[in-house]
């Protein structure tokens, strides 16, 4: 059986941002599984063991792993799984350009025992996905679409604000249990250990956070951009767009227009900070 | 004639202080010092495998320390606790570091190597976001970029 190959990397930005025309083409995917829309990430779903291009897992390999996984180990381990597909741009001053304004924001986190680390990923959808311990990745797509810094600093922050409150941990738990870890542990003797990993792995990357822990992200992520100096409006301005260009249906969804109302809200009446608009596109070419 | 009892009582305090004295396993990991008790800091030394440090002073997340004629600052998660020994002559705590890989940044643990082994993956790939962070934050072009485009803490100043 060949496996499924997600057919909504979209629905990876609604596990971090949930983007306008985005979401509704991860909402479309979910209802049409087996369409192919989106990014091709590697995910769980399916027969995992079709997946790996022959990839065997064999005793020798289980027996490297410390069996007792924590969320960092789930962390890196979805952070590799995207280097596989849909793959990481290599393009090193756009990486060091979007690692430091991703720094800048979480150093105002007060987190300093997350070590925040970004990539890009490859796609010309609009996606960003964190993970959990701050590995967070933002499509070329994403960054295609955005007009400053502040925005890019906004979709950031909201990506940190989820691993901040950890809630792909809290969202994983609530789908696998809490003991998840445990079972990890438990499936290795039998070979299956990578196989329950890989079913984390492609929850997280799947995940769908639920309207208080975006509520949580989107105020928290305003307040970052604020304590950084940077515009507080980036994340409003870039989501408003998204939301502009969607769908007639999706522009009245209640949901979207509460979530901007409240970006717009939490920037205040007269935000001050900074865009580095020309900074930004002296580095982020379309 | 009149005892004093001042130096007993500073007797006392010093058997305390080196009861207190930590000394911790040397490791596979270096320590990085930085400027300011802040991940985001410039570094300004590292400690290598095996070095003691002399802990200066301790915050709630960081610990000043003295390594080799310099000071700086490290994330206490970067010591590995144990056991607390005595150690005679001991002034500040000293400590050898360092432990945890994982959060130290120093790149993909042993879980996730193996994962990318079962299921696909580069580590390396992450590996190289980790070495790039590291070397923006480590060579203070982090701070340059902050101050350029007057963003972070106090606006990049």
């Amino acid at each position: 059986m060949i496996r499924k190959i997600i057919t909504t990397s979209t629905i990876a930005i609604l596990g971090g941002l949930c983007l306008g025309a985005s979401c509704q083409k991860a909402a479309d995917s979910l209802s049409r599984a087996g369409s192919s829309v989106g990014i091709p990430v590697n995910t769980s779903s399916g027969n995992s063991s079709d997946v790996d291009k022959g990839i065997k897992i064999t005793k020798a390999v289980v027996e490297t792993a410390n069996q007792n996984w924590n969320d960092e180990d789930i962390g890196q381990s979805v952070a590799v799984s995207l280097t596989a597909r849909p793959g990481l741009d290599a393009d090193t001053k756009l990486n060091d350009y979007v690692t430091s304004v991703g720094l800048i924001v979480a150093s105002v986190t007060g987190r300093s025992d997350i070590d925040f680390t970004f990539g890009i990923l490859n796609g010309t959808e609009a996606n960003a996905i964190s993970a959990p311990r701050g590995y967070i990745f933002i499509t070329r797509g994403a960054l295609s679409k955005m007009q400053d810094e502040s925005e890019l600093a906004g979709v950031l922050a909201h990506e940190i604000a989820h691993v901040v409150k950890d809630h792909g941990m809290d969202a994983l738990k609530q789908k696998r249990g809490t003991n998840l870890l445990v079972k990890i542990a438990a499936t290795a003797a039998d070979n299956q250990m990578f196989d329950v990993v890989s079913e984390y792995v492609g929850d997280i990357i799947d995940i769908v956070y639920n309207p208080a822990q975006e509520n949580d992200a989107d105020a928290l992520a305003v307040t970052y951009l604020k304590a950084a100096n940077y515009d507080p409006t980036g994340l409003e301005r870039f989501v408003s767009r998204e939301l502009a260009s969607a769908k007639p249906d999706l522009r009245s969804h209640p949901p979207t227009a509460t979530r901007i109302a409240k970006l717009k809200a939490a920037a205040g009446a007269n935000p001050t900070g900074q865009k580095n608009a020309e900074r930004f596109k002296s580095v982020v070419t379309k | 004639m009149k005892h004093s009892w001042m130096p007993i009582a500073l007797l006392a305090a010093s058997a305390v202080a080196l009861a207190a004295v930590e000394t911790l396993p040397v490791e596979s990991a270096s320590v990085t010092l930085r400027v300011t008790p802040d991940i985001y800091g410039k570094a300004i030394a590292t400690a290598p495998t095996g070095a003691t440090l002399t802990v200066l002073e301790k915050n709630e997340k960081f610990a000043k320390v003295a390594s080799e004629g310099k000071e700086g600052w490290i994330r206490l998660s970067d010591l590995k606790p144990q056991k607390a020994t005595a150690k005679a002559g001991a002034g500040p705590t000293q400590v050898a570091g360092k432990a945890d890989d994982s959060a130290a940044g120093k790149g993909l643990g042993p879980n996730a190597e193996a994962y990318a082994k079962a299921k696909g993956g580069d580590p390396k790939k992450i590996d190289a976001l980790i070495e790039r962070r590291n070397k923006l934050i480590d060579t203070g072009e982090l701070a340059t970029f902050a101050a350029q485009g007057k963003v972070g803490r106090q606006g990049g100043k």
